[in-house]
C-alpha cells in the first residue's frame, strides 16, 4: 500500500512537471540556426557520363560537366559559374564557358536551415571531348563561381552599461564576418557611444567590387542605429584581409538598448580544381 | 480508512506541485508592490508583448495606491525610459492627474498610438523601464516605559514597543528600550519592506531622474520626527548638506537604528506615547520588453 502511495505521488510529479515546463511562456530570445554549412557551395553531381572528381577519360569520350550549388544563406543568390580546364583549346576538352546561375534564399523554418539548391549543365549545349592529345597526361579542371553578396548584420548596442563590450551580431556565415566592439564616454549633457568595426575575411573567397565583378579587394560598407545619427566613414573600402571602422553616436543620458545594423555588399569569387588524367590516344599507343 | 487518507494524501501533493509549476514559470508583467505606496502595472496587451514595423499600439499603466497616505495631484512622477527614438509618439514622463488617496487609482497614458520605424533584419527586443517617484510618508505609533530601573512595577522596559504602522513601504520594525547609566535610551529600526529606493523629502523627482549628484546624495534617507511628550533628544542629521548629526526631534535619518535618549533621574516609573513620523521621496521601477519584429 505504502509503495503504491510513493509511485503515484512520483507519477504526479512528474506529470505536473512536464506539464508546468510545457505550459511556461517561451523566451522571445532569438534561436542560432544551426548549420556546419555557410554561402554558397558547389559540388558535382555523380553520374554516367558526368565528369567525377578523379577520373579517367579516353581520348573521345564525351561528357558533361553537372553541379549542384547549395545555398546556405538566408538571401537569394545570382551570379555566374565558370569551367575550364588547363589544356590548350585545340586538344578540344572543356572549354571556357560560363553560364548565370540563380538560387532561392535558404528556408529557415523553425530551428533547422533548409539549403536551397540549383543545379547547373555545362557545356549548355553539347558535349565536351578530348582529341588529338599525344601522350596520356593530368589534368585540371576550373570551377569558379562568382556571385554578389549582400550582408544585413544586427545587433543590439546597450548605452551607457555596459561601458566596455563586445556586440552579439546576428549574422550569417559569409566570406566576409564582422566584430564589433563598444566603447560609451560622457560628453556634456549626452553619452558618445563608439562602435569599433572589424570586418573578418574569413575563407580564400576573393572579394571583388559589386560595381564591375572585377576589381578585387573592394568592399561597400554603411551602418545604422536606431533613428539617430550615425557618424562612419560608409561607403567602398579597398579591403584585402581585414577591416577596421570607427563609428561614433551621440545618444540620451538614459539607459537605452539600440538596434545597430551594418550592411555589407561586396562580389565573391570563388574558384575550385578538380584533378583528373586523360588516356593517350589508341593510336598512339599502338605504335 | 487508509485509502481515504492516501487519496486525501494525493490531493494535497497535486496541489502543492500544481502550485509548484505556476510559480516555476517566468512572469510577463511585473507591477511595483509595496507593503504600500504607490504600485504600477502595465497593462494588459497595452504595450503587446510583439509587434510588427509601423503598427500602433497604445502604452497604458495602472498606479493604485496601496497605502494610507494622500498623492495630491500633479505631485507623482512617472517616467518611462529605455526607449529613446526607438519608438515615436510616446510620452516620456507624466504626473497623477487626481488627488491618489488611499485605495485610489488612475491610468496613465503614456501612448495611444506609439509605433516604431527602426530598419530592422530581425527581430528587436526594446527593454522599457517605468520608474514612479512620488512623497510619501506615514507614522508608527509606540508605547514607552519610563522607568528608572528594569523591575519597575508599572511597565516594562523590555520588548518590542511598537503598536502600530501605517500602510507604507517605509516602516518602523521595531521600538526598544534600554537603561544606560542615568538615563533611558529607546531605539527605533527604520526599515525599507519595499521594493524601490528612499530618498529625503525635498528630492527633486526630474534630477533624480536625470542622477543628479546633489539629489542622488539623499539616498537612502527619510525625514523623522518623533512626537511625545517626553524630553528625548534624537540622534539624527540636518535636513540639508552635509547633513551633520545634530540632537534633535527632527531631522533627517539613514535606514537603520536611531537612538534617543533622556534622563531618568527623579522620574516617577509611567508609560508615555512615542510617534515617529516618517517623510520621504519613494521612487520604485518594472521593466516591460517589447520585441518588435521587421514586417
Amino acid at each position: 500500500m505504502k509503495k503504491r502511495l510513493i509511485y503515484s505521488f512520483l507519477i504526479f510529479v512528474l506529470v505536473i512537471l512536464v506539464l508546468g515546463v510545457d505550459s511556461c511562456p517561451i523566451s522571445s530570445g532569438g534561436v542560432g540556426q544551426q548549420t556546419s554549412k555557410s554561402g554558397l557551395d558547389v559540388s558535382l553531381v555523380q553520374g554516367v557520363g558526368y565528369f567525377n572528381q578523379g577520373m579517367t577519360l579516353d581520348q573521345g569520350d564525351t561528357f558533361k560537366i553537372v553541379l549542384k550549388i547549395n545555398n546556405y544563406d538566408t538571401t537569394e543568390k545570382s551570379g555566374t559559374i565558370c569551367v575550364k580546364d588547363d589544356k590548350e583549346d585545340v586538344y578540344g576538352g572543356i572549354f571556357d564557358q560560363c553560364t548565370p546561375f540563380y538560387i532561392q534564399a535558404a528556408d529557415t523554418q523553425g530551428n533547422v536551415l533548409q539549403a536551397a539548391s540549383s543545379t547547373v549543365y555545362l557545356p549548355t549545349s553539347g558535349e565536351y571531348k578530348y582529341d588529338n592529345l599525344p601522350i596520356a597526361t593530368s589534368a585540371k579542371l576550373f570551377i569558379t563561381i562568382a556571385y554578389v553578396q549582400h550582408s544585413i548584420i544586427q545587433g543590439t548596442v546597450n548605452v551607457p552599461m555596459p561601458e566596455v563590450e563586445m556586440i552579439t551580431l546576428a549574422q550569417t556565415s559569409a566570406p566576409v564576418s564582422v566584430s564589433a566592439e563598444k566603447t560609451v564616454s560622457k560628453q556634456g549633457d549626452q553619452y558618445k557611444m563608439s562602435l569599433g568595426i572589424n570586418l573578418l575575411k574569413s575563407d580564400s573567397s576573393i572579394i571583388l567590387t559589386t560595381e564591375d565583378m572585377k576589381t578585387d579587394n573592394r568592399i561597400k560598407f554603411s551602418a545604422k542605429l536606431s533613428n539617430y545619427n550615425f557618424d562612419c566613414t560608409q561607403g567602398i573600402f579597398e579591403m584585402e584581409n581585414t577591416k577596421f571602422i570607427k563609428c561614433s553616436a551621440l545618444l540620451p543620458l538614459e539607459q537605452i538598448g539600440y538596434p545597430c545594423l551594418i550592411y555589407l555588399d561586396y562580389g565573391v569569387k570563388q574558384t575550385k580544381t578538380f584533378d583528373f588524367k586523360i588516356n593517350a590516344k589508341e593510336a598512339v599507343k599502338s605504335i | 480508512m487508509k485509502t481515504l487518507l492516501s487519496i486525501q494524501l494525493s490531493f494535497i501533493l497535486l496541489l502543492l506541485v500544481l502550485v509548484l509549476g505556476v510559480t516555476g514559470c517566468p512572469q510577463q508583467q511585473q507591477s511595483i508592490e509595496n507593503f504600500g505606496g504607490l504600485s504600477a502595472t502595465f497593462v494588459s496587451n497595452a504595450p503587446p508583448l510583439n509587434v510588427i514595423i509601423n503598427q500602433a499600439f497604445p502604452i497604458y499603466v495602472d498606479i493604485n495606491n496601496l497605502g494610507d497616505a494622500n498623492v495630491n495631484t500633479n505631485s507623482a512622477k512617472f517616467y518611462l525610459s529605455g526607449i529613446g527614438k526607438n519608438l515615436e509618439g510616446v510620452k516620456a514622463s507624466l504626473s497623477n492627474t487626481n488627488l491618489l488617496d488611499k485605495g485610489s487609482s488612475e491610468r496613465l497614458d503614456f501612448a495611444s498610438a506609439a509605433k516604431s520605424t527602426l530598419e530592422l533584419s530581425n527581430p528587436f527586443t526594446l527593454a522599457m523601464l517605468l520608474t514612479s517617484c512620488y512623497k510619501y510618508g506615514g507614522k508608527a505609533q509606540a508605547d514607552i516605559c519610563i522607568a528608572s530601573s528594569n523591575s519597575s512595577k508599572i511597565c516594562s522596559i523590555s520588548g518590542n514597543k511598537l503598536n502600530s504602522n501605517s500602510a507604507e513601504p517605509i516602516q518602523i520594525t521595531s521600538v526598544t528600550e534600554e537603561i544606560s547609566g542615568s538615563n533611558l535610551v529607546v531605539s527605533f529600526i527604520i526599515s525599507n519592506k519595499g521594493t524601490g529606493e528612499v530618498y529625503l523629502p525635498d528630492s527633486d523627482c526630474d534630477k533624480l531622474q536625470a542622477r543628479d549628484i546633489n539629489e542622488v546624495l539623499k539616498n537612502g534617507k527619510v525625514k523623522v520626527s518623533i512626537r511625545t511628550p517626553e524630553d528625548f533628544k534624537c540622534k539624527v542629521q540636518s535636513l540639508v548638506a552635509p547633513y551633520s548629526t545634530i540632537e534633535t526631534l527632527e531631522g533627517a535619518s539613514s535606514l537603520g537604528t536611531v537612538s534617543c535618549e533622556k534622563s531618568i533621574l527623579g522620574e516617577s516609573d509611567h508609560q508615555a506615547p512615542f510617534q515617529v513620523v516618517l517623510d520621504y521621496v519613494y521612487v520604485g521601477s518594472i521593466s516591460q520588453s517589447l520585441v518588435i519584429t521587421p514586417s
